[in-house]
């Protein structure tokens, strides 16, 4: 579990289906939510009546090593902003639902997890109730474009319940 | 050969257009071919999985 402590950085991903599911609150228990401004770019392109404090301008300085991995992961502005922005807070944690920018974050040794992990993680320390934390995982593939194969997301459904 | 027909927005439209002329692709099919490859590439089905169910141990660490 997340010590308040942690400071997580944002990629667009999360922003945007945390927003499509409402739950954008689950970002409070996090001490702090730094967003890339490309990243904030794009969120505002896809969700631009978002409700969410516009992020303090952070000075981005684009990594070296995180430039010569977005050519191997084929990753986009905001992905390397936000990692390159993570190798420059140890222990901060990268929220990202793109495969590429995990993968990429995962050779960083950088923390990474997405949009689904942030829901159970909110569910477990009671920002959502059991019944609440089951109906925002039930509705994701109505309601959200976070794509997660079915089998999966009924496995962590299961889990809340056996909670 | 299969013929895919697809919409695009005109931001995205006029973007692959640039990107065509900016990498010296012959034209925008091949962008494109080039652009689906490389993602089924780095989104394999295992890789999701994994991910999925590292998101879901981690979440679910606290209980």
């Amino acid at each position: 579990m997340n010590a308040p402590s942690t400071i997580a950085i944002c990629d667009a991903g999360p922003l945007i289906h945390l927003d499509e599911l409402s739950a954008l609150d689950l970002l409070s228990q996090y001490q702090q939510v730094l967003i890339p401004p490309t990243v904030w770019e794009e969120t505002l392109r896809h969700r631009p009546h978002i409700q969410f404090p516009v992020p303090q301008p952070t000075p981005i300085v684009l990594q070296p090593v995180v430039l010569e991995l977005a050519q191997v992961f084929n990753l986009h502005d905001g992905e390397r902003e936000a990692l390159s922005l993570a190798l420059t807070y140890p222990g901060s944690i990268v929220l990202t639902d793109d495969l590429a920018a995990r993968n990429a974050g995962t050779a960083l040794r950088l923390e990474v997890h997405g949009t689904l992990g942030v829901l159970l993680q909110a569910i477990v320390s009671g920002q959502r109730t059991r019944e609440a934390g089951l109906n925002l995982l039930r509705s994701i593939p109505s309601i959200s474009t976070l794509h997660v194969r079915r089998d999966l997301l009924q496995t962590a459904i299961k889990a809340v319940e056996s909670l | 050969m299969k013929t895919l027909s697809i919409d695009l927005p005109e931001a995205l439209a006029a973007a692959l257009e640039k990107a065509v002329v900016d990498n010296g692709f012959i034209d925008s099919q091949e962008l494109a071919r080039e652009a689906i490859r490389r993602y089924i590439d780095s989104h394999s089905a295992e890789l999701h999985e994994r991910f999925i169910r590292e998101d879901i141990a981690w979440g679910l660490k606290g209980k």
